[in-house]
């Protein structure tokens, strides 16, 4: 018996899935959190 | 010098900021972003410290093409690199052999290594990730988050912005993360009218205790209300060096596969103040892929091939230790449950060995499985109507017509109409080379959990499903053992 589907998946929509270019302040924000982390992770491991 | 590829995910809240949701190591860079790729940073590091070799450590199935991106690029842009060398990890490898470093040399890793902190601590477990912000007092860089362990304590930042989604009926309050298996969500709302702090209350008194759970707000931002999909942010990078520097490779913002649903989105359990949300709904609530691997076995309901006759089948969740069940004695295979050693096997063309026999097993051990978020795989074979339903990890014996080659692939890496078929083991020993082109592969979400059953077989570590029925003469795929690594 076949399960009762509720969604397909088209593959080479997820594999073409888009992106569009980030915003300078959203942009500066990841490089922030990113930074933080790398010297949050130096000063408990290195 | 070495460098680890990682993808960090983030959401937009209710107030426009972002969050950092999670870090990934073993990360597969989505098509949309690898013509932006940028690694001027790394050129600069290989061609100022006369490196001559670049060597990348890789998995198939998440990395290949990524890798030729980067041979290309190396080839390019760093001209003293006189080789390039890479170490292919099998897809179960929690500890690649990683090559010696020295000074002439780039090592880049793109799989995990349950060696590497930033792959063990902070990639796998999102409470460190998140506790490492939280210790430094920077929570507002991170989701507001609920979490109790014995080990860490009791860490409670949800506050302010906790219920802010209840003007949305079908947008979820909360996301409850099991932090120890991957891409396995809850999504709850608050049905009552007794007030965030209720529903925070009845939150968490629901929570499993034998669970490392994670419970966060579910953010959402307006914005989402004009496209009808929620979106992610995401960057991938390189940390490398000793000094861990830091280079971005892409960024961008993406959204879900499918529409964020505008109906009813709760079970409607009485008497339960946070509903849970049906789990058909993870890929409308989340930006993530459908991820490989993720489910081994073959569907409850699916048939395996008993002894007897051709048609003598049952279905798997009927079988229990001590069924025999047909087999198959493939002269040459590797009689081994290490699923690295039966990934690497594989014989040159398509015809069976005429040495081989048919044969019986008898089942030693089952077990089940519920796939994550109601999502399945299925395959058709030419000629048939019927579906196959199996895991997308679960091991198949294909002929590929490009390589010319046999062997057992996941479900999740067989392409449709690529010139790959099952072997009609049946007409064997008559016929030891009828092939059957596998015509369609599609992944789907259930309106229902789904139900995985792993058969451990012996002696011949394979058996049979039915995978389609052309008039009255079966076709079986043969299915290699899948209680792999016991």
């Amino acid at each position: 018996m076949d399960p009762n589907i509720y969604r397909i998946v088209d593959r080479s929509e997820q594999i073409n899935q888009s992106k569009t270019e980030l915003t300078s302040e959203e942009q500066s924000a990841i490089s922030g959190y990113l930074a933080k982390f790398i010297e949050h992770f130096k000063h408990q491991h290195l | 010098m070495k460098g680890t590829l990682i993808s960090s995910d983030y959401v937009k809240d209710y107030d426009g900021t972002l969050k950092l949701i999670e870090l990934n190591t073993d990360t597969q860079v989505y098509t949309s972003f690898t013509s932006s790729l940028d690694f001027s940073d790394i050129h600069s590091a290989v061609n100022d410290n006369s490196i001559t070799e670049f060597h990348v450590v890789w998995k198939e199935g998440l990395h290949r093409s990524l890798k030729t991106i980067i041979s290309e690029s190396i080839s390019a842009n760093c001209p003293g690199v006189t080789t390039f060398s890479h170490t292919k990890v099998s897809k179960e490898t929690l500890y690649p052999v990683v090559p010696t470093d020295n000074s002439d040399k780039f090592i880049l890793r793109l799989a995990y290594d349950e060696n590497a902190i930033l792959d063990s601590t902070y990639a796998k477990k999102n409470i460190n990730l998140y506790n490492l912000y939280v210790s430094a007092s920077e929570e507002d860089s991170i989701p507001e988050f609920y979490y109790s362990s014995s080990e860490i304590g009791v860490i409670d930042t949800l506050s302010s912005s906790f219920g802010k989604n209840s003007v949305y009926d079908y947008i979820p309050d909360t996301v409850l993360r099991d932090d120890d298996v991957q891409n396995t969500f809850q999504f709850h709302k608050d049905v009552s009218t007794s007030g965030s702090a209720y529903f925070k209350s009845a939150l968490l008194g629901q929570l499993p205790e034998d669970k490392s759970n994670i419970l966060q707000h579910y953010c959402f931002h307006s914005s989402s209300l004009n496209t009808g999909r929620v979106f992610s942010y995401r960057e991938y990078g390189v940390i490398y060096d000793t000094d861990l520097k830091y280079t971005k490779l892409s960024s961008g913002r993406v959204k879900a596969l499918f529409d964020f649903p505008t109906g009813s989105i709760v079970k409607s359990e009485p008497n339960v103040a946070a509903q849970a949300t049906e789990g058909k709904h993870f890929y409308e609530y989340t930006t993530k892929q459908f991820k490989k691997y993720m489910s081994d076995g073959v569907l409850r309901d699916e048939e395996v091939l008993l002894t007897g006759s051709a048609d003598n089948y049952t279905h798997i969740i009927s079988a229990s230790a001590g069924t025999v069940v047909s087999s198959f004695h493939w002269d040459g295979l590797p009689d081994s449950d290490d699923i690295t050693i039966v990934d690497e096997w594989f014989q040159t063309g398509s015809e069976i060995p005429a040495t081989s026999l048919h044969s019986t097993a008898s089942v030693e051990g089952l077990r089940s499985n519920f796939s994550p978020n109601q999502e399945g795989t299925r395959f058709k074979v030419s000629g048939s109507s019927d579906w196959t339903y199996v895991g997308g990890k679960t091991r198949v014996l294909v002929y590929s017509q490009a390589n010319d080659t046999t062997s057992f692939i996941p479900l999740d890496d067989i392409t449709p109409n690529a010139g790959l078929y099952v072997h009609n083991i049946a007409a064997f020993p008559e016929n030891n080379n009828e092939l059957l082109e596998i015509t369609h592969v599609e992944n789907f979400i259930s309106e229902t959990r789904l139900e995985y059953i792993e058969l451990d077989v012996e002696p011949d570590d394979v058996f049979f499903i039915k995978s389609g029925d052309q008039n009255t003469r079966f076709v079986s795929a043969l299915i290699h053992n899948i209680f792999l690594n016991k």
